[in-house]
């Protein structure tokens, strides 16, 4: 008996330390992940700041070139390490800006360097050194920190996750690489702040003028846009105010096949975006007629300076891109969505905050089409061109000839400045995040 | 610096239990983006909507299909947002960004309302309205997530920038 006792007892424990044995290995596993990705943050951040000195005595174009590139390549992959640690809780937001504005700002003196344009960044470029140079001697203390025992990171995580800071009444959290972070962000925020002259990422959009809306408006403004047919006696109510990128007030109908939402600006009653949940289970039109309702549908709208320049199809539906269009010239930023449902030829989803967008820049172009087509790959052979108003390799927005075409076998759609001439941007096949290109005006006259 | 420490470690005690979203500042809106792409961007591959198709299932089943929309269209304006990775892998497997992950209820089988929903969003439609943030607020011990700017509440859902 009471061997079998000792026996059982055996084989529990031998199982017990197998499970401890797993677990410690798969901890060791997961700290060793993260041992990795701090290493390789901290490689790029010194890189990053090496190169920053470097490029402060680099006098040729081809050395600040070469430092240019390096220090963005750098800044991305710093980026890209940080978000792999278990540091989410802590947000670092002021280390996360630094890296998103030493990269973008380098890329763009690249460009600019590439293309002639000569700016003195010296300021902006030894300011971001200093905090690049900070950065790197508070990651020195945090290697320190590392090397106090075998599973500082998963630690720091077990800590940072259960809010186990220690002592909170000593006003210092027990984990001293939780502290070195937040010593981090904290002297960040206490070197002087220079401001790097970035375009904002953050469009702006402009709310519609004028008075508010009532409830009863805003309920005559969805009923007409949804058509009084389609409405029926539906219950059509108004949910409540919403915030985005206008202020808005979200508004719902619950109808026998579908239940849509819609969102309407609070001053002028206008759409936003409209979504409806129906499956669309049958097909009974043609992707082309789908798309001649979603036209007719515009204009009866008031939207009739429209016109359809993406389409994706989407099984029993189509998604179509209409773009403002004037004088000729293509407004991408001014855009409608439209999801069309191919049984019966109804919107079943809408999108129209890009017609909140002001848009700004000028729309006569100094080059004609053929000059802007003698900037292209002489083996590019262009299939369609087009005037658009759309978003350069600067984030600004440009006037730009979108040419389309063939290159051995591939296809390419060129965007040249129509300003200036330069080559902003370069995309291939016809396919924009999913959506298919839709035939503009045809080839340039002669050139090509 | 005392003061510094004082404070910092003030927010830190706030960071309690399960926090679903995490870190970052603000941008208004990821509206324009297929034709209007502000840098040269990989087209979106299958596999990456399907993971996305899978975190909307996972967060948001039994949802009102705008706030599955929605829940998407954090994803997607996070991999837009300079603070955050700029892939959807990225932003889904960021540590402790979301709890489908961790608990790995993420690997379920999406149904086709999740699919359809994540096509939504990656096609341009948002009605979260720009939120980088969403947590249900029966849930969330994060004060410092519930103090973020809350947009909306679709469902069970409050998205906030």
């Amino acid at each position: 008996m009471n061997r079998v006792v000792a026996l059982l007892l055996s084989i529990a424990l031998l199982w017990g330390y197998g499970l401890h044995l797993q677990r410690r290995d798969l901890l060791i596993q997961r700290e060793n992940d993260y041992r990795r990705s701090f290493q390789e943050l901290a490689h790029h951040l010194a890189g990053l700041e090496d190169q920053l000195a470097r490029i402060l005595a680099a006098r040729s174009k081809e050395q600040r070139m070469l430092l240019l590139l390096g220090i963005s390549h750098d800044a991305a992959r710093a980026q890209g390490k940080l978000s792999q640690l278990p540091l989410t809780v802590l947000s670092l937001e002021r280390t996360k800006e630094l890296l998103r504005q030493v990269g973008e700002y380098t890329t763009g003196l690249a460009f600019d360097l590439a293309s002639g344009k000569e700016e003195d960044a010296g300021w902006t470029l030894r300011s971001l050194w200093q905090k690049a140079r900070f950065i790197n001697g508070e990651m020195e203390k945090m290697q320190a920190h590392l090397g106090d025992g075998p599973n500082r990171l998963v630690e720091l995580e077990r800590v940072l996750m259960t809010g186990a800071l220690g002592p909170m009444d000593a006003g210092e959290p027990a984990d001293p690489l939780a502290k070195d972070l937040i010593m981090l962000e904290d002297g960040l925020g206490r070197l002087p702040d220079e401001r790097v002259p970035l375009p904002s990422p953050e469009p702006t959009y402009v709310e519609p003028s004028g008075p508010e809306s009532t409830e009863e408006e805003l309920i005559r403004a969805a009923r007409d846009f949804l058509g009084p047919k389609r409405v029926g006696d539906a219950p059509l109510t108004v949910v409540g105010p919403s915030q985005g990128e206008v202020p808005t007030y979200k508004l719902e109908m619950r109808g026998q096949q579908e239940r849509i939402v819609l969102e309407l600006t609070r001053k002028g009653g206008q759409v936003v975006w409209m979504i409806s949940d129906r499956i669309i289970a049958e097909r009974h039109l043609s992707v082309e007629e789908g798309m001649a309702r979603g036209t007719a549908f515009l204009s009866s709208r008031g939207l009739a300076k429209l016109a359809p320049v993406f389409r994706a199809d989407r099984g029993n539906q189509v998604a179509v891109i209409y773009a403002a269009k004037e004088e000729d010239v293509y407004i991408y930023p001014r855009q409608v969505r439209l999801r069309i449902g191919l049984d019966n030829g109804d919107i079943t989803a809408y999108e129209a905050s890009g017609l909140f967008l002001p848009t700004g820049v000028d729309r006569q172009a100094r080059l004609t089409r053929e000059e802007a087509a003698r900037k292209l790959h002489p083996a590019l052979q262009v299939t369609n061109c087009r005037l658009v108003v759309t978003v350069g390799s600067r984030r600004d927005e440009i006037l730009a000839y979108e040419f389309c075409g063939r290159m051995e076998d591939e296809e390419y759609t060129v965007y040249i400045n129509a300003q200036n001439g330069r080559e902003e941007r370069i995309s291939r096949g016809d396919l924009e995040r999913g959506f298919r290109r839709l035939s503009g005006e045809g080839p340039p006259p002669g050139g090509q | 610096m005392v003061d510094g420490v004082m404070a910092l470690s003030k927010r830190l005690l706030l960071v309690l239990v399960v926090v679903i979203l995490l870190a970052g500042a603000v941008k208004l809106g990821r509206r324009p983006s297929p034709p209007l792409a502000e840098r040269p961007r990989v087209e979106l591959e299958e596999q990456e909507i399907a993971l996305l198709s899978r975190l909307v299932y996972a967060e948001a089943q039994g949802e009102p299909y705008e706030g599955q929309v929605a829940v998407a269209a954090v994803v997607l304006n996070r991999v837009d947002h300079p603070l955050f990775p700029d892939t959807i892998a990225g932003v889904i497997y960021e540590p402790h960004a979301f709890t489908v992950v961790a608990n790995g209820a993420l690997y379920q089988k999406p149904d086709d309302r999740a699919q359809a929903a994540a096509r939504d969003a990656v096609d341009g439609w948002d009605p979260s309205n720009g939120a980088l943030y969403f947590y249900n607020p029966a849930l969330a011990r994060s004060p410092w997530l519930v103090s973020r700017p809350k947009i909306k509440t679709i469902g069970k859902h409050v998205f906030a920038k």
